[in-house]
């Protein structure tokens, strides 16, 4: 009991000094650039669609590689990318969003595949998408 | 036996060596004007090596046995019918004299004018038949170790029984032609090899006459039709099939002659004595002589293990007209304006029924094509025939290189593939030619086929028809034909139609064009015997789509109308579905980098 009674201080204690340091007023929102990674390519990809949610509207998106082609279209906060080129695990796609701090509010995801012979894939299940600061 | 008898030959060498010589030391430069009459040999050369160019020999030799070469052009041979029909007649013919630059040299004559004398071939009748009693002299050169094939393999390649010549000849026949074989040697050559080389190549006379001339002694030639001589040297890479005319025994005539080096196999002497008979090559449409495993007088053969030695296959149906092998009651000459179905008898070992060849007329020019049925059977056994199909050959009689030339219809240099063999409901049809043939089934011993020649039927639709759009429904055509005759039905007889369109049987192209470019390809119409056939063209372009609209699409924006997505299905993964996979091959279609 000791022990939680100290840790619920320390942890209340922190929190005031959070307070204090943001002077009482709301954090300004801090724009900037995220970006989504592919941690689990299928092998042989040539081009994605990749759907993209968060908290705030994409203002812009650029390939994360030289060799990439993107294409998108956003729609209130959501965004739906096109990306082609020999894709492989890595970061896919830079995306400038309003408030870089909430980067653990945006989601992405695989929602169209196709390889060198542009033939689709049949699932989605295999990709995984982070983003990131 | 009888030496008295090569009395005129020996003088005969003489005069010509004389004459060489004298040409040799007095005219370095052309005689023009000369004129020679004698008999026309025709020797057709083949070279140990496949697919290399046949040279075809003219030699006009004189009673006295006296050679001379003829150089002449198709346009000299053509007012007389041709190579075939002036082989064997006696001629004078007029031309510019070359010397000769070695005294034992055969000189050669530039062909100006050719003057036929006396109606009959000789020796050799119009149909060859019967028995051909052949001699075959081992000639042995001093200089040589090479021993050519034995006696008892010689007597086998010639025998009555598989693979001998006389069996081969017999079945290619059907037991029309024999051959009789002897033996005789080894005789000694007078001279060494290399005496026999002269202008850069082997000097036929010299070894017809010193074979002949040594085996005298030991064979009397009045009972043969025929000379093989079999030499013991690889004759610089070439064997020669043909005739000699030459008084031997004292028989002044033309004999069957080959001159066999010692690489020769069975399909050599097949090859060989074939020419002797009178058969000129075959060949398919390109620059190779011996590139047709459809005949022994092309490239025909391979080897057998069981009996040591490359065994031909048979010789073509046209090469069995030109013999006289096929009645007339088995062999079916379509006539313009008709159409026909018939069946083809294979042309190994056929039964009793079906046509053993059947010859269509192109044009006005004398060319023909031939049809005839290949199917395993005797010496076209599976695996040396190229496979079991129809086989068309374009004939020009009159051309002196091979009249019977593949048709091949790919072009891929290979008459040994598919390209060259009709199967059943495959149709060859060609509007220049104004023949279309369809394989329609397989028979027991062959093939059934609908022959067809254009004259009754003509279709009077444009032959430029409606542009489509690749992805859009194709409503644009209804074929007709003139006079609108009932009952016509209409189908695809040559190259073919972008892929989504068929032609209905009553005239109609429809369907969704999943291809754009242009479009040639035959139509046929029929109705009853009638029947006509018109090369269509028709353009199919790819839809103008705007790059904003096609992403827009693709990212949850506006749909496409229906054709445009439809399109862009077709030029990628064709799933019925507008996704990534189709942007990008449209994208890559545009030219747009998208990465590889």
């Amino acid at each position: 009991m000791k022990t939680l009674t100290c840790s619920a201080a320390l942890l209340a204690a922190a929190l005031l000094a959070a307070c204090g340091e943001s002077g009482g007023t709301p954090a300004q929102a801090s724009p900037g650039v995220l970006t989504v990674s592919l941690a689990a390519p299928v092998a042989g990809d040539r081009a994605l669609v990749i759907a993209i949610t968060g908290p705030g509207q994409v203002s812009e998106v650029q390939p994360a590689v030289p060799g990439y082609t993107a294409f998108a279209r956003t729609q209130g906060t959501g965004a739906r990318v096109a990306v082609m080129g020999a894709i492989a695990a890595g970061p896919v796609l830079r995306i400038t969003v309003p408030d870089v701090r909430q980067a653990k509010q945006y989601q992405a995801a695989v929602v169209d595949a196709a390889d060198g012979g542009n033939t689709a894939r049949a699932s989605m299940a295999a990709y995984s998408l982070t983003v990131s600061r | 036996m009888n030496r008295t008898a090569f009395r005129p030959l020996r003088r005969a060498a003489l005069v010509l060596a004389a004459a060489g010589l004298t040409a040799w030391a007095s005219t370095p430069g052309v005689v023009p004007g000369e004129t020679r009459t004698g008999w026309l040999n025709v020797v057709w050369q083949t070279r140990g090596v496949e697919n290399e160019l046949a040279h075809v020999g003219l030699f006009l030799v004189d009673e006295e046995g006296a050679a001379i070469e003829l150089r002449a052009t198709d346009a000299d041979l053509a007012p007389h019918g041709g190579l075939l029909r002036l082989n064997g007649r006696r001629l004078t013919v007029t031309g510019d004299l070359s010397p000769v630059r070695e005294p034992r040299g055969t000189p050669t004559l530039r062909v100006r004018a050719i003057t036929p004398r006396g109606g009959a071939r000789a020796a050799l009748s119009a149909v060859v038949d019967g028995s051909r009693s052949y001699v075959t002299l081992v000639c042995r050169f001093p200089d040589h170790g090479i021993e050519p094939s034995g006696t008892a393999t010689l007597r086998r390649w010639m025998g009555d029984a598989y693979p001998g010549l006389d069996h081969f000849w017999r079945e290619n026949s059907e037991n029309r032609v024999s051959i009789d074989a002897a033996f005789a040697g080894p005789f000694l050559m007078p001279l060494p090899s290399t005496s026999y080389n002269t202008n850069g190549s082997a000097n036929l006379a010299m070894l017809f006459n010193d074979c002949t001339r040594a085996a005298d002694p030991e064979v009397d030639f009045s009972q043969y039709a025929g000379v093989n001589m079999q030499f013991n040297s690889t004759l610089w890479g070439y064997s020669w099939g043909g005739s000699w005319s030459a008084t031997l025994d004292g028989q002044a005539r033309r004999w069957a002659a080959t001159w066999m080096a010692s690489w020769a196999t069975q399909s050599t002497y097949a090859h060989e004595t074939g020419h002797s008979l009178g058969l000129p090559h075959s060949s398919g449409p390109y620059t190779a002589v011996y590139d047709s495993k459809w005949d022994v007088m092309s490239g025909g053969g391979s080897t057998d293990a069981t009996v040591g030695t490359r065994v031909a296959t048979h010789t073509i149906a046209y090469h069995k007209d030109l013999m006289g092998w096929i009645p007339a009651s088995r062999k079916y000459v379509a006539r313009p304006g008709t159409s026909a179905t018939i069946d083809l008898a294979r042309d190994a070992l056929p039964g009793a029924a079906g046509y053993q060849l059947a010859q269509v007329p192109v044009g006005t020019s004398g060319t023909f094509l031939t049809l005839e049925a290949r199917r395993y059977a005797g010496y076209d056994a599976q695996g040396r025939l190229p496979g079991e199909a129809v086989i068309l050959h374009l004939v020009n009689p009159v051309g002196s290189g091979p009249p019977a030339r593949v048709v091949d219809v790919d072009g891929n240099g290979n008459v040994n593939d598919a390209g060259a063999m009709w199967v059943p409901g495959e149709t060859f049809a060609s509007v220049e030619m104004g023949v279309s043939i369809r394989v329609l089934s397989a028979t027991a011993d062959g093939f059934r086929v609908e022959v067809s020649t254009t004259g009754t039927l003509a279709i009077a639709t444009d032959s430029v028809l409606p542009a489509g759009t690749m992805g859009a429904d194709y409503g644009g055509a209804a074929f007709a034909a003139d006079g609108a005759p009932a009952g016509v039905t209409w189908s695809v007889a040559s190259g073919a139609l972008p892929g989504g369109l068929t032609l209905t049987p009553t005239g109609q192209l429809v369907g969704v064009p999943a291809q754009a470019g242009v479009f040639r390809f035959g139509v046929r119409v029929t109705a009853g015997n009638g029947f006509g056939i018109k090369e269509m063209r028709l353009e199919i372009a790819k839809p103008q789509v705007a790059q904003t609209a096609v992403l827009d699409a693709l990212l949850g924006g506006a749909t496409l109308p229906p054709d445009q997505q439809r399109f862009l299905d077709l030029l990628g993964n064709q799933n019925g579905r507008l996704d990534v996979g189709d942007v990008r091959a449209w994208m890559i279609d545009q030219g747009h980098p998208v990465g590889s």
